[in-house]
């Protein structure tokens, strides 16, 4: 696995250079008086625009010179992908639209419908096996609450097997029995060819298909998983849970989000979708969320993350992703003819709601001090009635319906709003979109992420200016970014705390470990702080030093550094011969060093593949003292101490 | 019966570790010599039912002809109801807590709540950790801002545990500038295994964290193997809690105890944070006995529990429960409840006029209810929560924790001793 991931590193580096438009023999631009050389430079870019350097990936960028780098990443569409793409088709439910989604991986309201009787069970063979296992449970549920009875003990004794928890505490027979029946089934399965498994697996029993989903454990486990196409794994795993199946497609997202910041050749493309996502956050677990969410990242976040801000506004105003989390699919103009209608029919009265209105000015666009009242607010919640969802709960499409939309015109932000329907709306968003406040709200946030928790206000007025004179152009506004002294300046290098991501993802880059297992990195991350597609308020995750520094994400960091470095990371194993390999290149010549008697030439070898820089004296005094009380200890060993103190030094903890 | 104690020295004071009972005359004397290093010795704990419980059913209105006309199904009938004063009885499940309100450690505000009219779960969750209903820009916690509010006005050493929250993530209650941890198992809360060659690394991380030239890193690393060395030394392994202290299986249970575990190990917490879940009963609740009624007797034992576990450190404990908003007062037609508004809150701890109700009762007529399906609020949340922020943990600028409020310590309920 490891061969295959850095052969496949190599050869996007080796595309780069030769896609490079400017050639590899292209003097680096002389750089403002700041910068100290071109070898930090280099680094500079890759920390700011990466999820960190691979080993050999400074050389490489110091070769090419920053800017072809950091023109072609740009472009991401001219930059192949193939070791991610290969992971993403583990993911099918992922490419979904979310009413196919739904058709396959039901919804909880979904399961309760068939379980009374209110929907049909899918055509689909394996869909309906899902089904009957899920419905099989929410029953169970019902039950244990107090409410109807099961009827059938076979039913009832299997339920209680199934219900024991496997803790280090409990010696629960049941539980240990319901391991074994379970592994004994994925046994029998095992031994008919794997195209025939899943067909065999439906012809169980709904409680044996249940029993050995949630309980095959261990290598039977997972060479059973290894053998299922991927919609065929999914279907499993979702067996596995309840009450829903749409879970298995989030936890997805998770994963495809951790396998993209480690793997993927087009890292600024993958860190502004993580950057905007953020900006533009949702809570993915909130009702309809949870089936739109992953089209929301497909086809709204991740196209426009490069393009222009208005539109990537726009984009998302449209999403249901958006609709729904912010509420306005509910909201409805208090004189519309929905509400009249509703009013009749003594159904309680609904109104205007002003989540989206509250939060696109003062998230999105022009910001808290954006100038706008209470009054503002409502006015723009009664200009966005109408922009709403059809049929949420089934994964239909977004639509603009004039019906809810309030009538009449509004007062606005200083404008008289007249009432031209679905107009109003995106005018209104493209006119704030347009706003020197919004230019700056995005500047900053932009120069926060990528400069510094305080950044220069020449910087980000620059930057503003860019925005404004080319109606939000975010390649531009980033190019002005990077071609800004401060930027580069010498105070501001490595100052930025990893958040989590950025943290886990860059000890795999930079160790060429290869991710086997997301599943485990994607909750390794939630003990840190950081719960992808989980932040509750739309304010999304921060980007400064400290939310993400504080006493338990350090303890689970310095956890973390050890388990990677030790092997304890499901199976994701550190290869410390190789890496040191990869990481010895012709630019470490002892003598430009000054050897303080601490670091030998394989620490520094070490540190500058892990780090791309020479750690703090104090470190290598560490690393050491640590070495010299191993004296009898393996080259392997000792790489692996050095990696796992190295990833958990403060040096590691900045970018 | 035998004791267990160890005494180490700790920035000039006594502290004692790892004790389960302690003579009272030894813990006056200890008190004494710890008041020049904690003046106040405080300790607010915070219990958020998240879901929205259902207050009619957990504190019930049984002398209200309403209420069983609109719960025929899953009201809770008057011979059940363990009954608290003329307006109010405690569904059955609750019955480890009636001994708390006999001895007057615990009170009650029914029709309490967050005026804002959200009724979404997220939403209304975020406002009442926030403490700022309605603006959903705030970031902070009104726990955070309750203890920056003190460091205001007191300036006292603190130690890492000074807010802890029990679970993977630090809500919301204590986001902030004041540090806190989140600790979801404090048995495992250390830097490497338990083991010769973790320690080593532990100690390798802690003298490169030492001399970090980046304020922030070295700040956290301090701090953090402080917490964890604090910790250790505590031998939290070995933690039993008393006898009579009966915590219920599952996830409220083991963090109410971690909770007493900290608290009693002298550690230094003064907030601390649990949640418990499974409230939303939309369907199928159940009365006296049902789904509901499940929640209620882990809630109820976990409470009790750690209220019998403090021993005589409960004297110093206030501990405030909350849910995000109420249910209706109608049944549903699946046997349950749906989002509503007022809810209850209760208060116990040493410093609790307990026995008693506060705030007044709005009634169930149709024409006292909020949009004529839930019960009104007549005590905002946060005149409970300033109160216990104020009096227990000398947070005097209210202003600060809780902005726009408008908290007068004049106006306040007065269910806490001064």
């Amino acid at each position: 696995m490891k061969r295959r991931f850095s052969i496949a590193m190599l050869a996007a580096v080796g595309l780069m250079l030769c896609g490079g438009a400017m050639g590899f023999a292209q003097a680096v631009p002389s750089a403002p008086a700041e910068t100290s050389s071109t070898r930090a430079q280099a680094l500079q870019i890759l920390d700011r625009f990466t999820y960190g350097p691979q080993p050999g990936e400074v050389d490489a960028v110091m070769r090419e010179g920053w800017r072809a780098w950091f023109k072609q990443q740009l472009e991401p569409q001219s930059i192949p992908d193939a070791e991610f793409e290969a992971r993403m088709r583990q993911f099918p439910a992922l490419t979904l639209t979310p009413s196919a989604l739904l058709a396959e991986l039901p919804s909880a309201p979904m399961v309760r419908r068939i379980a009374d009787g209110k929907m049909a069970y899918s055509g689909d063979w394996m869909t309906a096996g899902l089904e009957e296992v899920l419905v099989m449970k929410y029953r169970e549920k019902q039950h244990q609450k107090g409410g109807k009875k099961l009827h059938d003990g076979a039913a009832a004794a299997s339920m209680q097997a199934r219900m024991s928890n496997g803790t280090d505490m409990d010696t629960n027979q049941d539980g240990a029995d319901a391991v074994a029946q379970a592994n004994g089934m994925a046994r029998r399965m095992l031994a008919l060819p794997a195209g025939q498994r899943m067909r065999a697996i439906m012809n169980l029993p709904v409680e044996q298909r249940a029993l050995l989903a949630e309980k095959v454990a261990g290598p039977v486990r997972q060479r059973l998983l290894a053998g299922f196409a991927p919609r065929e794994r999914e279907v499993f795993l979702a067996m596995g849970r309840g009450p829903d199946a749409v879970v298995v497609a989030d936890n997805e997202l998770q994963q495809a989000e951790v396998l993209g910041a480690i793997l993927s050749t087009r890292q600024l493309q993958a860190v502004m979708t993580d950057f905007w996502f953020n900006h533009f956050n949702v809570y993915f677990r909130k009702g309809a969320d949870q089936w739109y969410t992953p089209g929301y990242v497909r086809e709204v976040i991740e196209p426009y993350a490069l393009d222009k801000f208005p539109d990537l506004l726009l984009a998302t105003a449209q999403s249901p992703a958006m609709l729904f989390y912010l509420d306005n699919w509910l909201s409805v103009g208090p004189d519309s003819p929905a509400a009249a209608r509703a009013k009749d029919g003594k159904r309680r009265p609904s109104g205007i709601n002003e989540n989206y209105g509250r939060e696109v000015m003062e998230l999105h666009t022009v910001g808290v001090e954006g100038g706008y009242s209470q009054a503002d607010v409502i006015a723009l919640a009664k200009i966005m009635t109408g922009w709403t969802i059809n049929q949420p709960y089934r994964g239909g499409d977004a639509a603009y319906m004039p019906q809810r939309h309030e009538p009449g015109s509004v007062e606005w932000y200083g404008h008289t709003v007249r009432d031209t329907g679905y107009n109003e709306g995106r005018d209104a968003l493209l006119w704030l979109a347009r706003q020197p406040a919004t230019a700056h709200h995005i500047s900053y946030e932009l120069a926060q992420r990528f400069v510094s928790d305080d950044p220069p206000p020449a910087l980000v007025d620059a930057m503003a200016k860019t925005y404004l004179r080319t109606d939000g152009d975010i390649r531009k506004i980033l190019w002005t970014m990077v071609n800004r002294p401060e930027f580069w300046a010498a105070k501001d290098e490595h100052n930025k705390v990893k958040t989590p991501l950025d943290f886990v993802a860059s000890a795999f880059r930079a160790t060429g470990t290869y991710p086997t297992q997301p599943e485990v990195l994607v909750q390794t991350l939630a003990r840190m702080g950081e719960p992808l597609y989980l932040c509750l308020p739309p304010t999304g995750y921060e980007w400064t030093a400290a939310d993400w520094m504080n006493t338990g994400a350090l303890v689970a960091r310095l956890n973390f550094s050890m388990q990677l470095a030790g092997d304890h990371l499901g199976g994701m194993k550190l290869h410390p011969e190789e890496l040191l390999a990869e990481a010895e290149t012709p630019q470490v010549q002892p003598a430009a060093y000054e050897r303080d008697g601490n670091a030998s030439s394989q620490m520094i070898a070490l540190e500058e593949a892990l780090l791309g820089r020479r750690a703090s004296s104090r470190t290598e005094q560490v690393i050491a003292r640590q070495l010299a009380k191993m004296p009898r200890a393996s080259e392997p060993q000792k790489i692996k101490m050095m990696t796992a103190l190295l990833l958990g030094s403060p040096e590691f903890q900045m970018r | 019966m035998a004791l267990t104690r160890r005494i180490f020295l700790r920035n000039g004071a006594f502290a004692l570790v790892g004790t389960s009972v302690i003579p009272a005359f030894l813990t006056r004397t200890l008190h004494a010599q710890t008041a020049a290093a904690r003046a106040r010795g405080k300790v607010l704990v915070v219990v958020f039912q998240r879901g929205a419980a259902d207050g009619l059913n957990i504190v019930v209105p049984y002398r209200e002809p309403n209420y069983y006309r609109l719960r025929p199904g899953i009201g809770i009938p008057q011979k059940q109801v363990i009954v608290l004063d003329e307006t109010f009885g405690l569904h059955p499940a609750l019955k480890p807590l009636k001994p708390l309100w006999d001895q007057g450690h615990l009170a009650l505000v029914h029709a309490s709540g967050s005026p804002d009219p959200t009724r979404s779960h997220f939403d209304a969750q975020d406002f009442m950790e926030s403490g700022t209903p309605g603006d959903k820009a705030t970031r902070t916690g009104w726990l955070n801002r309750a203890l920056s509010a003190e460091d205001a006005a007191h300036d006292l050493h603190h130690t890492a545990f000074r807010a802890v929250a029990l679970g993977a993530q630090l809500p919301l209650t204590l986001a902030g500038p004041v540090p806190a941890v989140a600790v979801s198992n404090v048995g495992k809360f250390r830097v490497g295994g338990a083991n010769a060659a973790g320690d080593a690394l532990s100690g390798d991380f802690e003298a490169m964290y030492d001399e970090s030239s980046n304020a922030v890193l070295h700040g956290t690393g301090r701090e953090a193997f402080e917490a964890v060395r604090a910790l250790q030394a505590a031998d939290p392994s070995q933690y039993t809690p008393a006898p009579g202290a009966h915590y219920p299986n599952g996830r409220f249970g083991d963090s109410m105890r971690q909770i007493a575990q900290l608290l009693k190990a002298n550690l230094g917490v003064e907030a601390a944070f649990a949640d418990i879940g499974g409230w939303d009963t939309h369907q199928n609740q159940g009365g006296a006995e049902g789904q509901l009624a499940g929640r209620l007797a882990e809630f109820g034992q976990g409470m009790a529990a750690f209220w019998n576990d403090l021993g005589d450190q409960a004297e110093n404990v206030v501990l405030v429960s909350m849910s995000e908003f109420g249910r209706t007062v109608h049944q549903n037609g699946t046997g349950g409840t749906d989002h509503g508004h007022a809810n209850v809150m209760f208060a116990l701890g040493g410093a609790v006029k307990g026995g008693r109700a506060y705030g007044r009762w709005p009634g169930l007529d149709t024409d006292q209810l909020y949009q004529q399906r839930d019960l009104a609020i007549t005590t905002d949340f946060r005149q409970v929560l300033g109160e216990a922020a104020y009096r227990t943990l000398s947070a005097e600028n209210l202003e600060k924790v809780f902005p726009g409020a408008n908290l007068q310590p004049s106006q306040f309920l007065n269910l806490l001793r001064a």
